[in-house]
């Protein structure tokens, strides 16, 4: 047999082997100590000279291909080794995973976030109050003389007392902050408010924000700006803003503000603002002379409403689970 | 307020339509809430003439009419109203028209008399206007002329919510002069000429406290027509305003009252005995009001007093014993202006409400009173009759008001606005001030009806309003930025909230009040007075919450109620205790849950294990390692009053009591209707748990770790916590982590005892430990577990 007939029979009896002991037997027998390739490369020495040289080219030759088709069949017998032993693993991945729970936020909490990180951004720290106050805070000192109808826009809630009562605005936090604070002052004030009202837009608890900027210099019109910039900002569009003359003890000139609906184009009143009341800085020990600013307030529900599309309010405090899993992002 | 546009454009003549109107009102600061139709649409309702009524042949109470309805040929109608007559004028539903309430007027036969449609009442037509019978119109009107056209009825009337600082415009004056200084009209205000006095009957007047009343006018008027009624245009226009028209007495002072915002009174004048006095009311005095209602006066009370005592609540509602009826003949006008402070507070004291308290309590015209009663005379002549007195008064008009110095320039910086002397000065001059400009400096006087005009801001709104809210400059803002150190406590919350979400729980957002039953069951006491509403919305809704267990109540029942099943709600609120130290309410920040039903949802992958008292340990200690190296949380097994025993825990770290945790008293939940088992709670206080602190930031140890794990017989009652506490603090050589990887009991055990296995972690900083002082280690670890808890260590 030449050592190419040699080559062409390992070759042959590689490509048949099923597993890798197979293999294994296959490369003894050609390349192995006692195998026919080694036996005839020992006997090359046996050779006339003249031949050596061709003969072990050729043996060479045939042992350098029954090596690679060795290596070759192996990585191939590897493979289907792997393959099958990952076929015996295999899951059916369309099960449904081990899940947990899907938790969520409360639409009032992602859109106050929302609120406050649009306010952060601009510099406004975050101030807070108690919810159960006394008149000095909730009316005296923003401007609320005693027994004034103006007292009648809130329908408040008194405790057992007649003395505390729950805030019926956020708005004494501007009095609790500027008596602490020197000017300039850039807070807004998120929490809970009360009023003695209960229908399918208006909830006898809600939550508003409020926002006071005192400095040197600022302006009514500053404040439209920075309420339109707001708005637009926590709509992620331009938003149409209506400032209408208002009233409120505590802002001179005051205005309260209506956003247009997207599509329909009616207006939806959202809060109140104004100039901060000269009488208010006094109360306050601020120089009404020397520094000015403006304050709003405005509905967190309301806003929530809008963004989420809710037209009932009461839908927020029912916490049914139906409702609050869809926010879950 | 109503107003209609009808009377509104009597005094203030233009031709907008009701929507420009009301939005330039609304963008003027006297916002239209809503906009009404001054009736109801009748269509086929026609002015007729009663030309002949005759009995009908088969019914004693039906008259057949012969009726002009500016046809050719008259109609014939069957009417049952005693006042049909001839000649009467009336209105005719004709065939086929539509009347509210959805009635058709067919042609008929009644009582075998064809009817070809129906004489009205007014209320058949939607109005409510005095008389009895079918409506009687006035003869001037002509037959065939639609009703409405006759009438005026297509006309809008304007609901206005007025802010309280606008009492000005509480009267179809007060708007008309609105409409005059934005330019829109020329004000025509009403002639208040005054009347000849045809009489000498007067009374005299005094004013006890002149800061109660800055100017009182009154007049008899004797000799009136008691038969007189009140023209129709007048009931039609306090119709429109909301008023129900009643005699002319009434009516007249009504009519003043909307017309010129001046609240009028009319008191039967021989009812009345000797001086008119405006005096405080005496303790204890008595009077029985128009309404019937009977009022225990006191000296908060201002009264309007004659000989005998109080006649009425001055500027609120008069007497019964002076009140005007159908057979008054003579009358004392009054028209006066009470100060605001003087009524303050008089509504919540005798729980009233009327029109005239509302304008005195917001401030009226004090320059009005005398031309308001010339008004009402000449009103009162023309439809009853009667002489007139002389005026008789006490106090006086005002004298002009103080100036306001207005700096242009300020304002205009205040406004962010660049309105020149002369636009400045032209706002205000067409809001009826006195205004005197030099060197940009305004000096303003304000109208008598302006009272709330009293500083310079006052008048900075009154020139941004009436130029337009939407013309401030549209420059950027000078807000500047400004740098925060980012705040701990909302980034902390953030950190739990999604903590808690992530591990399934939904959040709750809940009123702050919640039921007296629903406190006393979760905190087992009684719900404190201190926190008690003064007027609660509802009885379910009666406390401040001591705890945010009593609001999750109810949400939970809510979602069980509704078939929602493996609830956790949890929700960061403020609670409120009366236990401060200076007596004061305390808020309170807590984090609270309410939870039950799987572990794990339903699935082919997990069992279906219920929640227990160690998965919401395991929360409540992955929300405590958010503080960071503040220390760890204790779990002290105590009893609570809404807990179940056993299944109850205070959490604590460092001593200081941070909240509860444990299972809701099966007691409790049964009371509740929340099933056999209760569902489990806990309530932290927010900030204590989870106020941050830094944890000093180690490399990780380079000596190997090594691990044992032994496993004791313990009796069934012993806490493993004691175990681990004193493991941790006597071992020898550092714990890097102890843990529990096993607990059980079965028969297999002594009776009276479990299974407690632990695997303990060695670590050193400083050195590799070897066996030998691990061996050591543990040796101590049992001898001191099996002396101080009966352990014995399991093979």
């Amino acid at each position: 047999m030449t050592q190419t007939e040699l080559s062409s029979q390992a070759q042959a009896e590689i490509g048949q082997a099923r597993t890798l002991d197979e293999l294994e037997a296959i490369r003894l027998k050609y390349l192995g100590r006692k195998g026919e390739i080694t036996r005839q490369l020992m006997g090359l020495r046996d050779l006339d000279p003249s031949e050596r040289k061709s003969v072990g080219a050729a043996l060479n030759q045939a042992k350098g291909a029954i090596g690679e088709a060795l290596e070759a069949r192996k990585r191939t017998l590897q493979d289907a080794a792997l393959d099958a032993a990952l076929a015996a693993q295999a899951v059916d991945v369309t099960l449904p995973g081990r899940a947990e729970f899907a938790g969520s936020l409360h639409p009032l909490t992602l859109v106050r976030e929302r609120i406050e990180t649009i306010f952060a951004g601009a510099g406004f720290g975050v101030a807070e109050g108690p919810e159960i106050e006394d008149d000095f805070h909730n009316f005296e000192a923003l401007n609320f003389p005693p027994e004034h109808p103006a007292r009648a826009m809130h329908d408040t809630f008194w405790m057992a007392d007649g003395q505390r009562l729950l805030r019926t605005h956020t708005s004494p936090v501007q009095i609790r902050v500027l008596r602490q604070a020197e000017p300039p002052v850039r807070i807004i004030a998120p929490g809970r408010v009360y009023r003695c009202d209960s229908d399918r837009t208006h909830s006898p608890m809600f939550n508003q924000i409020e926002g006071l900027y005192i400095d040197r210099e600022v302006s009514f019109a500053d404040l439209r700006h920075d309420l339109i910039a707001f708005l637009s900002a926590f709509f992620e569009r331009e938003v149409a803003l209506r400032l209408r003359p208002s009233y409120f003890p505590f802002t001179e000139p005051s205005a309260e503000f209506d956003i247009a609906f997207e599509g329909t184009g009616e207006w939806m009143e959202v809060g109140g603002c104004g100039m901060v009341h000269p009488n208010v800085l006094r109360a306050t020990g601020v120089d009404p002379q020397a520094w000015r600013g403006y304050a709003f307030g405005l509905g967190i529900d309301r806003l929530a409403m809008l963004y989420y599309g809710i037209d009932d309010l009461r839908l927020f405090f029912d916490n049914d689970l139906r409702f609050l899993r869809q926010f879950a992002h | 307020m109503k107003l209609s546009l009808e009377w509104l454009r009597a005094l203030a003549p233009q031709q907008l339509d009701a929507n420009t109107l009301a939005e330039r009102l609304t963008l003027a600061g006297l916002e239209v809430e809503e906009q009404l139709p001054a009736a109801p649409p009748l269509e086929g309702v026609v002015v007729a003439r009663i030309l002949e009524a005759t009995q009908h042949p088969n019914a004693d109470r039906l008259r057949v009419c012969r009726v002009d309805a500016g046809t050719e040929e008259p109609l014939q109608i069957v009417c049952g109203a005693p006042n049909a007559r001839s000649g009467l004028t009336v209105a005719l539903a004709t065939v086929n028209t539509r009347l509210p309430g959805d009635f058709k007027i067919k042609k008929s036969k009644i009582r075998g008399e064809v009817s070809l449609g129906m004489l009205c009442a007014a209320e058949e037509l939607g109005l409510e206007l005095p008389g009895e019978g079918i409506l009687e119109l006035p003869d001037t009107l002509t037959p065939g002329t639609p009703f409405s056209e006759a009438l005026g009825l297509d006309d809008t009337v304007l609901d206005i919510a007025l802010t309280p600082n606008r009492g000005d415009c509480l009267s179809v004056l007060g708007v008309a002069r609105e409409l005059a200084a934005l330019e829109l009209t020329t004000l025509q205000a009403p002639a208040c000429t005054p009347t000849e006095t045809a009489s000498t009957a007067q009374r005299m007047i005094v004013i006890a406290d002149p800061p109660d009343c800055s100017w009182y006018c009154g007049r008899v008027i004797e000799d009136l027509d008691p038969q007189a009624r009140t023209p129709l245009w007048m009931a039609e226009r306090l119709r429109r305003s909301g008023l129900r028209p009643r005699n002319p007495l009434v009516d007249v002072t009504n009519y003043v009252l909307l017309e010129l915002g001046q609240p009028l009174h009319a008191f039967d004048d021989t009812c009345l005995d000797g001086e008119i006095r405006v005096r405080r009311a005496q303790a204890g005095e008595a009077l029985t009001l128009l309404d019937g209602s009977a009022v225990t006066l006191s000296p908060a009370d201002l009264v309007i007093a004659d000989a005998r005592g109080a006649q009425a609540l001055a500027g609120a509602m008069g007497g019964a014993d002076s009140a005007v009826g159908d057979a008054t003949t003579r009358v004392f006008l009054e028209s006066a202006c009470f100060s605001p402070l003087a009524v303050a507070g008089l509504g919540r004291r005798h729980k009233l409400h009327s029109d005239a308290l509302h304008r005195f309590e917001r401030g009226t015209d004090p320059a009005l009173p005398q031309r308001a009663l010339e008004r009402a005379t000449a009103l009162l002549l023309e439809i009853c009759g009667g002489r007139a007195g002389p005026i008789t008064q006490a106090g006086s008009a005002p004298g002009p008001a103080p100036a306001i110095t207005l700096d242009l320039a300020r304002s205009n910086a205040i406004l962010g606005t660049a309105m020149s002397p002369e636009q400045a000065q032209g706002i205000l001059a067409g809001l009826g001030c006195v205004v005197a400009a030099a060197d940009g400096t305004l000096t303003v006087q304000p109208p008598s009806w302006r009272r709330d005009l009293a500083i310079p801001e006052d008048l900075m709104e009154e020139l941004a309003r009436i130029a337009g809210y939407d013309q401030l400059g549209g420059e950027p803002s000078r807000v500047r930025p400004q740098f925060l150190i980012p705040p701990a406590a909302p980034r902390q919350l953030a950190r739990a909230r999604a903590l808690l979400q992530g591990r399934g729980w939904a959040e709750a957002q809940t009123f702050a009040f919640a039921s007296a039953d629903a406190v006393r069951a979760l905190s087992g006491a009684e719900p404190a007075t201190a926190l008690r509403l003064a007027n609660p919305i509802s009885e379910q809704l009666t406390d401040m919450r001591p705890t945010l267990w009593a609001s999750l109540l109810p949400v939970y029942a809510h979602n069980l109620r509704h078939g929602n099943r493996d609830l956790r709600l949890f929700e960061a609120a403020r609670v409120f205790r009366d236990d401060a130290a200076d007596g004061d309410i305390r808020e309170i920040e807590m984090l609270a849950g309410m939870a039950s039903g799987r572990r794990h949802p339903e699935s082919w992958a997990r069992g279906g294990a219920e929640l227990d008292f160690a998965d919401m340990r395991g929360l409540i200690e992955a929300l405590g390692a958010l503080a960071g190296s503040a220390g760890p949380l204790d779990f002290v097994a105590a009893d609570h009053p809404a807990l179940q025993p056993g299944q109850s825990a205070r959490v604590e770290r460092d001593g200081q009591p941070l909240g509860w945790v444990g299972r809701m008293h099966p007691r409790i939940a049964r009371t509740l209707d929340l099933g056999e088992k209760g569902p489990l709670l806990f309530e932290l206080e927010r900030e204590a748990l989870l106020a941050p602190q830094r944890r000093p930031v180690a490399a990780p140890a380079p000596y190997p770790a090594s691990r044992r794990d032994l496993s004791f017989l313990v009796p069934t009652e012993t806490y493993v916590g004691d175990m681990l506490k004193h493991m941790t603090s006597s071992t020898p050589v550092p714990l890097r982590e102890l843990l529990v990887f096993d607990v059980f009991s079965d028969d297999s055990l002594d009776e009276g005892f479990k299974s407690v296995a632990f695997g303990l972690i060695f670590q050193d900083f400083s050195r590799t430990l070897t066996d030998g002082v691990i061996d050591d280690a543990v040796a101590s670890l049992v001898e001191g577990l099996e002396s101080r808890f009966q352990a014995r260590l399991r093979d």
